[in-house]
């Protein structure tokens, strides 16, 4: 059943004035689409949607996390990753204290793969992590730290192509196990990250549209990947403002392998490789 | 002995006694006192008396004085009635002022100043005196007696002689003389003694004597010499009594004698009284003073002995007031004082004691402790023995309750035993595992044993007993989880399929791991699993504590329900399982499905995004194209793409300009050569302005060449903005 525009922003209307939550600056296509699919999996009309919406708060939560697209990986797009390791990373290996922050953080595997990485360069103990993201239940996942395995099994395979080698350097092999970071349970399928990782960074349910900076530090990395192709223009530049200000000079931004500074932020970084810094 | 202790009869008696004692003091007292006054008094009213008695006295020489007439008989006895009653008045008050008083004490009183004394000196002064005055009273005599009668007598030989002697004037002077004398001797003409001895002298002397017979003359003259000293006797005695004058006569001094007496009197009597005031106000004084501290002491005695009494006496009474209102917690009163009281107050302190000792046993039958034992006070303590007979009452209650509590116990152990374990069993009947492991969880806690495992056949010819679930259990003998039938405990019980029960265990049978030391439980009960008469399995639990027979019994029951339970589950599991897996699939795929969803929705979106970009870059790029002329080379120089607005410039089509160099479109003379190009690709920026000639018209041209670079910074393609320079 498709959603016509009038029902759209119905619905948008519905959401902003009944809860906290503002989608009205969100990419519309992608919005209806993910609308679409609630009614369908809800099986129920537009109508009983917004009138659930506006008399029960917990269903609003629940929509919201349906609405929100989850997809990470463990070191998805290892290129970046690489790039990550020997250009961003790098620069920032004399702070005493390194701020990151996993804007849209998911389900935590981009804030994993971060921490390995660190712990291999040798940063992790003065690395302070923060991970937001608006789904309060993918949050949980990420401090919980447990995967499946067979669906994770082929990002083993990025996990080698980032931790133990060096793509500058083919001779070059670091024989990481992977029981340093993470236990795989084959009969139950599952990776259990392991404590230490679990623990260390600080998780948060945080709105891109509607709250500033609630982590009250400003950041040398944000990482905010795949998180803004489901804004529209207006959205994307007030979100690279808000990283803007929150970066150190010299801060890097990393976006998603898809997605460009467009706009008059554009001037407000310069763009080296896969990281955005600010100038 | 301790005063105090006294009883208090006795102290009451003595109290009495004391009492009558000071009654008789104090009548004793005033008795004395009054016995003192009255003395005073009698002896005042005596001392008053002798006033009577004095005057009296005085009175009666007065009358003797005065009544005494010549013919009485005082002449001739020398006393008479009045003489008689002067001495014995003046006797009597010589003897009334002796005798004033018996008491020694008056006596002296009566003796100070020397006032008695006195008096009496005076009195007895008076009474000699007086004596005297009658000696010479009747000395004198009257009519008839004594001098006076002599002198008569004289007179009257004398007449005689006269007669005799027949002289007229001589007899004539001695009528005279006779007349005289009678008067002088009868009418008290006192100064007639002159006279008669002038006529005496007279007489005698008259010359008609001279011629008298000389015998009779001479008779005469001796008679009337015998006259004349006779009547100057009676004239001494009369001049000395005072007829005539008083002083210093018997009469005067009988008077002064008098006065004096009296006087002596009223100072006797004056002393007297001084004393006896003095006496009076003394014994008043002393005795009253007396009495007043004798009374004083009476009272502070008496109020001793009430408040011996009366303190004790209200001490028992706020005790007993206390105990009657029911207070308990009480000091014991303090046994002191009477006898009684120390009685009275040791019954108070047993009731106390006694109420005490019953309160408390009550207290402990509340609290259920039957044991506790109550002292009775006496045969006659039927308080006490109603409580005895409460206590058993109380103790047959609770026995009777804990046996039925017992009884109730182990149903309920039964019942919710069998309960319990029918829900566990109903709950768990889909998963074998968690049947098994919840089960002997439960058994053993159920049964309060410590540990307990439950051995499983596979199949039921199987001969290997497998450890299906344990419970705080690491047996070191059996390191692998698997029992032949016939080995060991288990072993026998399956191959016999019998109850075992055992008390006593080697020390190394079991040890266990749950924390509780090294004490091995010694007692082992080991049940068969079996349904209908096949052996499912064997249930072994071990305690520290003996099995009761109500634990076995349950322990039996459970077993059989447990064998069909397993075999249910075991059925089920298969089920289950399939359903599980099935299930698991499903939603496997539908995560799957979910998560290929949210790639696929990345990928809309990040190509929407892109769409976007392009859109944007599209409608930059559109917008320069209308403003500007745009060429784009491939890095060896030929057109790749022209905007609409060069070609009409141009006048051509894309595919006359495609492929061409830039030279070739706009003329030899156009410095943009292979050169040019080559530097751009390397990455410069170069600005040319050049005149071209296009339709035949001669055009300056400014050419901005860029390089299009790559992410990685290689150059793409070369980019020519052109302007027209007008």
């Amino acid at each position: 059943m498709t959603v016509t525009d009038q029902d759209f922003q119905l619905f948008i209307y519905a959401l902003k004035t009944s809860s906290k939550y503002d989608f009205s600056e969100y990419s519309e296509k992608s919005l209806k689409r993910r609308l679409t699919k609630i009614l369908a999996d809800n099986k129920m009309t537009l109508n009983i949607l917004i009138s659930k919406i506006k008399n029960d708060q917990e269903f609003v939560e629940k929509i919201i996390k349906e609405i929100t697209v989850n997809t990470t990986e463990l070191f998805r797009d290892p290129q970046v990753w690489h790039a990550l390791r020997y250009a961003i990373l790098p620069k920032l290996k004399n702070n005493s204290v390194i701020n990151i922050w996993h804007a849209g953080c998911s389900t935590g595997q981009e804030v994993y793969s971060m921490m390995i990485v660190l712990n291999e360069m040798g940063l992790l103990e003065k690395t302070k992590l923060y991970a937001t993201d608006l789904n309060e239940d993918v949050i949980a996942q990420a401090q919980k730290g447990e995967y499946k395995y067979r669906f994770n099994i082929g990002y083993l395979d990025n996990f080698d192509k980032v931790i133990k080698e060096n793509p500058y350097n083919y001779e070059e092999y670091y024989d990481v196990p992977y029981e340093k970071y993470f236990t795989i349970d084959k009969p139950s399928d599952t990776i259990q990250m392991c404590n230490m990782l679990r623990e260390k960074p600080i998780y948060k349910k945080h709105d891109l549209v509607k709250e500033g900076n609630t982590l009250y530090v400003k950041f040398d990395l944000i990482l905010c990947r795949n998180v803004i192709i489901y804004f529209n223009y207006n959205l994307q530049s007030k979100v690279f403002d808000l990283f803007h200000r929150n970066l150190y000079d010299n801060g890097a931004l990393v976006l998603g392998m898809h997605e460009t500074i467009l706009g008059s932020y554009s001037v407000k970084f310069q763009k080296k490789g896969h990281a955005y810094y600010k100038s | 002995m301790n005063l105090k202790s006294i009883h208090i009869q006795y102290k009451f008696l003595l109290q009495v006694f004391i009492f009558v004692v000071y009654l008789g003091i104090l009548t004793g007292t005033i008795l004395l006192m009054n016995g003192q006054l009255s003395e005073f008094q009698q002896t005042t009213t005596k001392v008053i008396r002798l006033e009577r008695d004095i005057t009296g006295l005085h009175s009666t020489y007065l009358s003797f004085l005065q009544s005494t007439g010549p013919n009485d008989r005082f002449f001739i006895d020398a006393e008479n009635d009045f003489t008689l009653k002067f001495d014995y008045q003046s006797a009597a008050v010589l003897d009334s002022l002796n005798q004033l008083s018996e008491k020694p004490g008056i006596r002296k009183k009566l003796q100070k100043s020397g006032k008695k004394d006195s008096l009496q000196a005076a009195i007895e002064n008076y009474s000699i005196d007086f004596d005297q005055t009658r000696l010479a009273m009747q000395e004198r005599g009257a009519r008839n007696s004594g001098k006076i009668l002599a002198l008569r007598n004289i007179s009257t030989e004398a007449g005689n002689t006269i007669y005799t002697l027949n002289l007229p004037r001589v007899g004539e002077l001695f009528s005279q003389l006779k007349k005289l004398e009678s008067e002088y001797l009868f009418a008290g003409n006192y100064v007639a003694f002159n006279e008669i001895l002038g006529i005496l002298n007279d007489i005698l002397s008259h010359p008609s004597l001279y011629e008298a017979d000389p015998f009779l003359s001479s008779e005469l003259n001796a008679q009337l010499t015998e006259y004349k000293t006779a009547l100057e006797e009676i004239q001494a005695l009369s001049q000395r009594l005072g007829d005539e004058a008083v002083e210093e006569s018997l009469f005067g001094t009988m008077e002064q004698d008098y006065q004096k007496m009296m006087a002596d009197y009223l100072a006797f009597k004056n002393s007297w009284n001084h004393e006896m005031n003095k006496a009076r106000s003394a014994v008043l004084l002393i005795g009253l003073g007396f009495i007043l501290l004798l009374s004083l002491g009476f009272l502070f005695i008496s109020y001793l002995f009430f408040n011996q009494i009366r303190k004790p006496l209200l001490q028992s009474i706020q005790y007993s007031q206390n105990l009657a209102k029911g207070k308990l917690n009480l000091e014991p009163v303090t046994l002191e004082g009477a006898a009684e009281f120390v009685s009275l107050n040791s019954n108070l302190n047993t009731i106390h004691a006694s109420l005490t000792e019953k309160k408390r046993f009550v207290d402990s039958l509340l609290k259920q402790k039957f044991q506790a034992d109550i002292d009775l006070q006496g045969r006659n303590d039927t308080f006490g023995k109603t409580l005895i007979a409460l206590k058993e009452n109380m103790r047959k209650a609770r026995d009777e309750q804990l046996k039925y509590h017992e009884e109730n116990r182990i149903r309920r152990f039964q019942n919710e035993g069998i309960a319990k374990f029918s829900d566990i069993m109903r709950s768990n009947s889909d998963n074998l595992d968690k049947l098994a492991d919840i089960f002997i969880k439960e058994i053993v806690r159920y049964l309060n044993a410590i540990q307990g495992g439950l051995f499983l056949l596979n199949n039921e010819d199987d001969e290997i007993l497998h450890l299906k679930a344990a419970f705080a259990y690491n047996r070191k003998k059996y390191l692998s989880k698997e029992i032949r039938k016939g080995e060991s405990l288990v072993g026998t019980c399956a191959q016999e399929k019998k109850t075992i029960y055992l008390t006593k265990l080697p020390d190394d049978y079991i040890e266990i791991t749950s924390g509780l030391g090294d004490a091995p439980p010694n007692n082992l009960l080991i049940l068969p699993v079996m349904h209908e008469g096949v052996l499912i399995g064997v249930l072994e639990i071990a305690s520290l504590k003996p099995f009761d027979h109500n634990q076995i019994e349950l322990g039996e029951t459970i077993s059989e329900s447990l064998a069909s339970s397993i075999i249910n589950a075991r059925a089920n599991s298969r089920t289950s399982e399939l359903l599980e897996k099935s299930q698991q699939q499903a939603a496997e795929m539908a995560e799957q499905e979910e998560e290929m969803r949210q790639n696929m929705e990345e990928l809309k979106a990040t190509q929407e995004e892109s769409a976007r970009r392009e859109e944007d870059l599209e409608g930059i790029i559109s917008a320069i194209g209308q403003a500007f002329y745009v060429v784009e080379y491939d890095i060896d120089g030929s057109i790749i793409k022209v905007n609409e607005r060069l070609l009409y410039l141009l006048n051509q089509h894309a595919d006359q300009v495609i492929g061409k160099t830039h030279i070739q479109v706009f003329g030899k003379k156009s410095r943009a050569d292979s050169l040019l190009f080559a530097n751009v690709a390397e990455g410069k920026t170069i600005e040319i302005t050049e005149t071209v000639q296009i339709n035949k018209k001669q055009l300056e041209m400014k050419n901005t060449f860029s390089p299009i670079k790559s992410r990685d910074g290689h150059t793409m393609r070369i980019l020519n903005i052109m302007n027209l320079n007008k």
